[in-house]
């Protein structure tokens, strides 16, 4: 009887640990994530270099997970309008989208939104960067970028600066006023509604300095000398034309760069970890890397926190550049 | 290249069958997306842009450039038939058209805006390949003084849209100016009239308020008493195509409505609505009775149909020629051209002929395609109007309810279209009209931006008007429209009074 | 002119007064930096200024006698506004309960509801409308609609 009691304690002792080892994997096993489409909002319009990307990226990281990234885009205020929809989401991960650098660095500055880009959103990858570029016309009398800021000291507020939308909600127009204080110069920026009417303007010579960054169609006209390019504005150069200047090299002063995917904030772990996976392999897709460079974007790869902690750093410089930017302009 | 092996390139490319096949699927879809009030030639091709990744860039452009001016054909159908502007191009031919159509001449306007079409999407490929670079020129010198100058212009054409009581137009206009401004300001990040709503600050969708305002409205008004089909549509049909007489007399609107639309379809920010607009003007000055306008006169529809359709081709020239997208259909063009890896700008005619010529080959046979699919059409629209009112009109309700969700899947804009139709309602019961609020709302936000940018540039000065020629010459003919309005003042007056007495009969 | 012109126009004059009050707090600027509210300024002066033309000119008519009615006999007021909210309410559904039960919910009532109608034709057409609906819009053009409480 002992010897029995023994074995049948032994085996259902085995059996009651077996089950709960099992019992406790299962209940720590994540739900199946994702089970249905994923919504991802663009907050550009369609047609332009951020929609083609993003697009291209979507695609990409569709081929990772079992079900398709969807976009669907809702421009507006900047890439405001699509950062609040993507604030007010539900966090279950069947919506997230991009963060543009002016909804999360300028804008927010400029004017009350209704998020927060610090607290508001969970940030999955940051994959790209532009090339922020500030060209004149081909004829026009300056050859290089000092030629110009000399010309604009002797001519305060007649140089005509185009871009598109105004000074203190983009990026290049944050890091022109900076340009204006440190050489003493004064332009005059007018406001359009797009890069492509800005490029009219200054090709039909209403504007003298085209200011935003650099899409397919500029390079063609930088080649034919319809433009001529003067600085860089931001850190990153056009390859082939390393010998022109940033304005980082030759003040210290540079857009912010950022195009990045978030979620809005409380994602469960398990659900930003499979997004994170599926758009870090995504980027290395070659078809992804093909559209990227036809864009001119180049391509960056930080994901989750890191993205968190630049997003901070990166909105607290701006806030100190802005607010001084805005003191420094009142007091002229 | 040039033209004449240019053109031989471009119809080797477009018989090849797989790209006739992709070019017919374009107008077809086209031609649903614009019968469809509410979803259009933009929502349509960016839907379907990743779609064509998998095909080369000939076939993808021919398709998504065959969606594009198609939907300018079937926009006009269900603004004849119901007086719903299937977008914002399309609100003028709701004004004879819908009359028309009321009084059993649904396929006259039907047929002679298809014509019209034809004709004017034909004529501007015509001008497309025989002139596009020195035209896209012409285009650059197009700067903010000029814009707003021809805003100017524009509007004063209202005066002539007006088929009563000027000074309720002018208010009409004001308030659609400043309806069209309400939002996120551009310039200095000041939201004007937002009320802390988000969905205000990218301002409010012309097309919901265009579908209120003229379809829901017009609904509103017919069941305002017990409804009797009879009064509605005549159901004795005059007709299913144009009548000699009303070819007779749509001649010389097809002419100048292809000319009006071609050049102000090169320029950025106008394009087919700006054009159907000043083409309506110009007939109802040009005509021997323009008191007939507003009640059914076909020239009311064939100038501004041309027109629109013309606008498409001429918004081409710089997307082709310069890389400049005029329009947001073509800025998505662009977008498709580029993920294709074709870069569209100074060098794409010599880059890449076959895209160019391949496409304006196509675009000749793209119209006659839509041409010989819509007039047969004709027929079958037409029995739509046989429906009994009691039933059709909640379809209509229906329509517009899912057209306007469909723009941008959102409900706001189809809020926007009930309240535009409660203020429809009341407008029109008041003796206020939708066409010149419309025109003040699209117009509203281009003559604000090109007053401010013009006058940045000038650093306040209003001498830039002067120094450039194109605004002297505008000026001028605004001055001359507001004065020569006034002198058969005294006539026209009468006529008003005569038709009002008439209206209440 | 018709009798209730004095009334829009006072109507208008007000509105126009609200637009220039706001432009000023907008800010109007200076003619070489123009602010957000110089359109609405010179608009809503516009609107005021026309409304009183209009004004003046219904007081002209009225005097001379020339006066157009409105013909407000008839219309069938309680009606209309049903159809108004109908619409209203099948909106703020559509999202909740899904697109196939706001077009079911408003087809019938509209077919029914305001004109005589019978109920076998009510039924039979909102049922065919609702087919209609999902066979163009959801089968053959993909739209997304809300899919709410069905499954489809």
């Amino acid at each position: 009887m002992k010897r029995w009691n023994k074995s049948y304690t032994g085996f259902g002792l085995f059996c009651l640990s077996f089950f709960i080892c099992f019992a406790g994997s299962a209940m720590a096993a994540d739900p199946k994530y994702p089970t249905k489409p994923i919504e991802f909002i663009i907050t550009m319009a369609p047609g332009g270099t951020m929609d083609i990307s993003c697009r291209a990226l979507c695609e990409a990281a569709s081929k990772h997970l079992q079900q398709p990234i969807i976009p669907i885009n809702k421009p507006g205020a900047g890439g405001a309008l699509g950062a609040s929809i993507i604030k007010d989401s539900k966090p279950d991960g069947y919506r997230i989208g991009i963060l543009s650098r002016p909804a999360a660095f300028v804008i927010p500055f400029a004017e009350k939104v209704s998020y927060d880009p610090l607290t508001d959103f969970t940030p999955i990858i940051y994959f790209g960067d532009y090339v922020d570029i500030l060209m004149v016309r081909g004829d026009s009398p300056w050859k290089t970028w000092k030629e110009l800021i000399e010309w604009a000291k002797a001519h305060p507020g007649e140089i005509k600066v185009g871009m598109p939308g105004s000074k203190y909600m983009q990026v290049q127009g944050i890091a022109l006023g900076q340009i204006e204080l440190r050489e003493n110069v004064k332009f005059t920026y007018i406001p359009f509604k797009g890069a492509s009417e800005t490029l009219t303007a200054l090709l039909g010579g209403n504007i003298d300095v085209y200011s935003t960054t650099v899409d397919a169609s500029t390079v063609d006209y930088l080649k034919i000398g319809k433009v001529r390019l003067l600085a860089f504005s931001g850190k990153i150069k056009l390859p082939g034309y390393e010998s022109i200047p940033s304005t980082d090299e030759l003040y210290g002063i540079s857009v912010c760069n950022f195009i990045g995917v978030v979620g809005p904030k409380g994602l469960p772990s398990y659900v930003a970890k499979t997004l994170i996976d599926a758009f870090q392999r995504g980027i290395k897709d070659p078809s992804f890397v093909d559209v990227m460079q036809k864009m001119y974007t180049p391509i960056v790869g930080m994901t989750g926190e890191e993205v968190g902690k630049y997003i901070a750093k990166t909105y607290k410089e701006q806030k100190e550049i802005i607010e001084r930017l805005k003191k420094e302009e009142a007091k002229k | 290249m040039d033209i004449f092996s240019g053109i031989l390139t471009g119809f080797s490319i477009i018989l090849n069958p797989l790209n006739l096949l992709y070019c017919f699927i374009g107008v077809l879809i086209g031609t649903l997306i614009g019968v469809l009030p509410g979803i259009g030639p933009t929502g349509a091709i960016a839907i379907l842009l990743p779609g064509t990744i998998g095909l080369g860039p000939v076939p993808a452009i021919i398709m998504l450039a065959g969606i594009y001016y198609g939907a300018m054909y079937g926009g006009s159908t269900t603004s004849i038939l119901l007086n719903i502007p299937g977008e914002a191009a399309s609100v003028v031919t709701c004004l004879d058209g819908y009359a028309m159509a009321r009084q059993g001449r649904a396929g006259p306007a039907l047929g002679i805006s298809a014509f019209g079409s034809f004709i004017g999407g034909t004529l501007s490929v015509l001008g497309l390949m025989l002139a596009a670079p020195p035209l896209a020129k012409l285009a650059l010198n197009f700067g903010p003084p000029e814009y707003f100058t021809l805003v100017c212009l524009g509007l004063s054409i209202l005066i002539y849209l007006a088929a009563g009581s000027i000074p309720k137009a002018l208010i009409m206009a004001s308030v659609g100016i400043t309806a069209g401004c309400v939002g996120l300001d551009q310039l200095s990040e000041v939201p004007r009239f937002t009320f802390g709503i988000m969905e205000f600050l990218d301002g409010i969708g012309v097309v919901p308020v265009a579908m209120g305002l003229f379809g829901i409205a017009e609904v509103l008004m017919n069941i305002e008493q017990e409804v009797r089909s009879k009064d509605i549509y005549r159901t004795k049909l005059k007709g299913l195509l144009p009548t000699v007489k009303d070819w007779v007399q749509s001649a010389w609107p097809i002419v100048r409505g292809t000319v009006v639309g071609f050049f102000l379809g090169i320029l950025p920010g106008g394009g087919p609505m700006i054009s159907s607009f000043v083409s309506y003007g110009i007939e109802k000055r040009c005509s021997k009775h323009p008191e007939n306008f507003g009640k059914g006169a076909i020239e009311g529809v064939a100038g501004p149909e041309t027109a629109n359709n013309s606008a498409t081709g001429g918004s081409f020239i710089p997307l082709l020629t310069l890389g400049i997208p005029p329009n947001a259909v073509m800025a998505i063009l662009l977008g498709a051209l580029m993920i294709h890896g074709i870069t569209p700008g100074p060098l794409l005619i010599q880059r890449n002929p076959d895209i160019f010529w391949g496409v304006i080959a196509s675009m000749y046979i793209g119209n006659v395609m839509l041409l010989v699919l819509n007039l047969p059409l004709i027929g079958l629209w037409v029995k739509v109007l046989e429906i009994p009112y009691k039933i059709l009109f909640p379809l209509i309700l229906l329509f517009c309810l899912i057209g306007a969700y469909s723009l941008n899947w959102s409900t706001v804009d189809v809020y926007f279209m009930i309240i535009a139709g409660i203020f429809g309602y009341l407008m029109r019961k008041f003796g206020f009209e939708g066409a010149p609020l419309i025109l003040g709302f699209i117009l509203g936000p281009i003559l604000e931006l090109s007053l401010r940018q013009s006058l940045l540039m000038s650093r306040g000065s209003f001498q830039i008007f002067i120094k450039r020629p194109f605004c002297i010459i505008s000026i001028i003919i605004i001055i001359f429209l507001i004065i020569s309005n006034f002198i058969p003042g005294l006539r026209r007056k009468r006529f008003k009074l005569v038709e009002e007495a008439e209206e209440i009969a | 002119m018709e009798r209730c012109d004095r009334i829009t126009s006072l109507f208008w004059f007000i509105f126009g007064l609200y637009i220039t009050i706001s432009a000023y707090t907008f800010g109007i600027g200076s003619l070489s930096n123009p602010g957000p509210g110089f359109i609405f300024f010179l608009t809503g002066n516009f609107i005021s200024i026309l409304s009183i033309i209009v004004f003046v000119g219904a007081e002209i008519s009225i005097k001379s006698g020339e006066i157009r009615p409105i013909s407000w006999e008839g219309i069938r007021w309680g009606k209309m506004i049903s159809v108004v909210i109908s619409l209203v309410i099948y909106t703020y559904l559509f999202e909740k309960i899904g697109y196939m039960l706001s077009i079911l919910f408003l087809m019938l009532y509209l077919f029914k509801g305001i004109e005589p109608q019978k109920w076998r034709t009510a039924i039979t057409s909102t049922i065919l409308t609702c087919v209609m609906v999902y066979v163009i819009f959801v089968l053959w053009l993909k739209c997304q609609f809300p899919r709410g409480l069905l499954p489809f």
